[in-house]
């Protein structure tokens, strides 16, 4: 032990000994007590009394008491940093096992001395990391539930399309099924593998565009449908330019959507599905669904 | 990650569930001090140059000569070698802030060799630059004894919990804590609560409120009631995302065993604008207080001087931009003002003039900080009474403010320093009675944190 521990552990002790309150009132030399047999640590600020004293016993009880609390203290501080840390632990291995072996490196993030000094290794490490995220989906879902609670829309990606022809707010609630009302199948003509009759027609898009009064809009509207027998597909539009002079901020004016449903006869393979999204025509324009991203 | 920036934040995920629990494992594995420094040393350089490894090469660089600008500021034999020591610090670290943070400029001014042809913002850039300046400061100003130990002043300057925290943690404040501190069971779960408090504030709370702001200071679509509400989120979202993160790196710091002062007082509307002001950020505030204020307390003139020029000092610090030159500014005259006639006078006035004032006079410099031209401000200003404007609001902005219109109460209501003390008091009180409720209260602390933890990753992932 020492010298300094001990001195300090003499002191405390001997102030317990004396029953004396005051460290500075102590005359008994720290020398004199048996160290050996001392109870409290060192560090202990506790004054336990001496037996036989009322007032001094109390004091003791408190002392009991205040160990006690010290301990429960303890004890839940202990379980709160289990649980907490054990479910760091569980989402951290679950992120980062549970998904197939290696691929943060190996998929397309190689390792080497270059990758790994120019920043590109740790870079992509980070972006695989977030594009990976197991149960990524219940991560979504989870903070869709959790928005329920955040306010009264119930929706976090609530779209507040007001209808054109009806004047109420279109029933396209969240990003997600917003894609889906929209994505159309689009089999793109090429030359070598579509020889058969191929038609294009246009059709209304869905959520249409949200212009404010006063904004000027274009609306492209398509007359013709044209029915040809080369790939290439021919679509008249004749665009004209409004201004909307509505009462109140709304969705209005239609973008032609292009969809091309192909009738063939040669080809053999399936056509891709593409996504084309609508163009906006003007640029005070948005498209509904980017607005969220702004 | 945010575009350019090299390094990890605090909110990434792969820093949370992946450096942040390996680094306390690993922390354990001794006891000692000096081990401690180690892990937190390397842990940091794998934290700031994630994405770009080379960056730490200008970390060692500058807190070498860091290192030698302190001793020279120090031991400096004769007054100008001092002076030198310290106003090389200054250069140097004015400098690599300037050049990192803000190399666009030098493109604007058509200096191309010191034009990057990619955006490089080492993390955490404006924090170490300052805290250089700090420690050579408050070496030359006789504050603290220059550091021998390069390996402790290495600890100051590249910890990754230092960088938000203050932004200046003193090195006088943290010196014995790098030579000697004990990690306990209480720091453990003090630091996790409050780690995870943080990250819940900036990914729940700020951007929520963030989400109500771009809807309603959308410039295309601007009514009065995305004018007020818009700005108020503003306020709202800045507050989070600070507090928050200052709130994450407390957290880790106590993690690790340091304690640190606090950056965020309550806010305090009976200060007015000069309580505010000390009161945000203040660590900030105190260090250029120190440095331009407080030695010409005598002299009027010098000390207004002081003010104002620290006032521009961290407005751009904030932004090296002349929207916040003239936000820094702004405060900075408010609390001139303020100084000189306008607290007296405010003080004879019933309360809520006060009130109003302050709020106010933060509402219109939260706006001179956000809009970054006079047109828009005007625009904005406009419309806050309905001129240019022909209806109440949109749709997007009523659509938005429905949707976090719970988070946003709860956000004001932390916000009120009064509110969360008679909550504090009720649930110590009610702790208190018997043991019974104590325990019920610390279950439901370690469920509430448990949540806060996956409500705010699954806000993070979504995000």
């Amino acid at each position: 032990m020492s010298k300094k521990r001990k001195r300090k552990l003499n002191n405390s002790q001997a102030e317990v000994y004396n029953g004396k309150t005051d460290l500075k009132n102590n005359r008994h030399k720290p020398d004199d007590y048996d160290y050996k047999n001392a109870v409290y640590p060192d560090n202990s600020s506790l004054k336990v009394p001496p037996e036989g004293n009322e007032t001094a016993s109390l004091e003791g009880d408190a002392v009991l008491r205040k160990i006690g609390k010290d301990a429960v203290v303890g004890e839940y501080n202990f379980i709160n940093v289990a649980v907490v840390f054990i479910l760091i632990m569980i989402m951290g291995i679950s992120f980062a096992l549970l998904r197939n072996n290696g691929e943060y490196i190996e998929n397309n993030n190689k390792i080497s001395t270059e990758t790994v000094l120019n920043g590109k290794f740790t870079k992509k490490l980070s972006k695989n990391y977030m594009k990976r995220l197991p149960g990524k989906q219940l991560l979504f879902d989870a903070n869709r539930v959790f928005s329920y609670a955040y306010g009264l829309a119930g929706y976090n990606d609530e779209k507040g399309f007001v209808s054109v022809d009806t004047g109420k707010i279109i029933g396209i609630k969240t990003y997600d099924e917003l894609i889906m009302v929209t994505v159309t199948t689009t089999a793109p003509p090429t030359t070598t593998q579509y020889t058969g009759k191929t038609t294009n027609t246009t059709r209304k898009l869905k959520g249409s565009v949200f212009v404010g009064p006063g904004q000027l809009t274009t609306t492209a509207k398509t007359k013709k449908t044209t029915t040809k027998k080369t790939t290439k597909k021919t679509t008249s539009a004749t665009p004209t330019t409004t201004v909307f002079k509505g009462t109140t901020w709304s969705f209005r004016g239609t973008t032609t959507w292009k969809t091309t449903t192909v009738k063939t006869s040669a080809h053999t393979t399936e056509p891709p599905t593409i996504y084309t999204p609508p163009q906006a025509t003007t640029a005070n324009t948005t498209i509904g669904f980017e607005d969220d991203e702004q | 990650m945010l575009k350019g920036v090299c390094g990890l934040l605090y909110s990434d995920l792969i820093f949370i569930y992946g450096l942040l629990p390996i680094t306390v494992l690993i922390t354990f594995l001794d006891r000692s001090t000096e081990y401690k420094n180690l892990i937190l040393v390397l842990t940091s350089i794998v934290f700031f140059t994630f994405g770009r490894p080379m960056i730490i090469l200008l970390l060692f660089t500058t807190v070498i000569f860091d290192y030698l600008f302190g001793l020279l500021a120090g031991y400096g034999r004769k007054k100008w070698l001092r002076n030198l020591g310290f106003v090389c610090s200054i250069v140097m670290n004015s400098s690599l802030y300037i050049v990192f943070c803000w190399n666009s400029l030098f493109k604007n001014l058509g200096i191309e060799h010191l034009t990057f042809a990619k955006r490089l913002i080492p993390l955490g850039i404006a924090f170490y630059a300052l805290r250089g300046i700090s420690y050579v400061g408050d070496v030359y100003k006789k504050r603290i004894k220059p550091e021998k130990n390069i390996f402790c002043l290495f600890t100051y300057m590249v910890s990754y919990h230092f960088m938000i925290v203050g932004p200046i943690v003193r090195y006088g404040d943290v010196s014995e804590q790098i030579r000697r501190r004990t990690i306990t069971g209480q720091n453990l779960n003090d630091g996790l609560n409050r780690f995870i408090i943080g990250f819940a504030k900036v990914m729940i709370l700020g951007l929520s409120f963030e989400k109500i702001k771009d809807a309603g200071l959308n410039l295309n679509e601007l009514t009065p009631f995305g004018a007020w509400v818009g700005m108020l989120a503003f306020i709202g979202s800045i507050y989070f995302v600070l507090t928050g993160y200052t709130d994450m790196a407390l957290g880790l710091g106590t993690l690790n065993g340091f304690k640190y002062k606090e950056n965020f007082s309550p806010i305090h509307l009976s200060g007015y604008v000069s309580g505010i002001v000390k009161g945000f950020n203040k660590l900030l505030t105190e260090f250029f207080e120190d440095f331009l204020v407080a030695p010409y307390k005598t002299n009027k003139v010098k000390y207004i001087s002081g003010i104002l020029l620290s006032g521009i000092l961290i407005g751009l610090w904030y932004g090296f931009n002349q929207n916040f030159l003239i936000f820094g500014l702004y405060f900075a005259l408010l609390v001139v003002i303020e100084k000189l006639f306008l607290k007296r006078f405010l003080d004879m006035l019933p309360k809520i003039v006060g009130y109003v004032y302050t709020l106010f006079a933060v509402f219109m410099g939260a706006a001179i900080a956000y809009f970054a031209s006079l047109q828009d401000f005007l625009r904005w200003f406009k419309a806050l009474f309905g001129i240019g404007t022909d209806y109440w609001w949109s749709v997007n902005m009523r659509n938005k403010t429905l949707s976090y219109l719970f988070l946003a109460i709860i956000g004001v209501l932390i916000m009120i320093p009064k509110v969360k003390e008679v909550i504090i008091s009720n649930l110590s009180d009610f702790s208190k009675k018997n043991e019974k409720n104590y325990s019920v209260l610390r279950i439901s602390q370690t469920v509430g944190v448990c949540l806060l933890l996956v409500m705010a990753t699954a806000s993070s992932v979504t995000a």
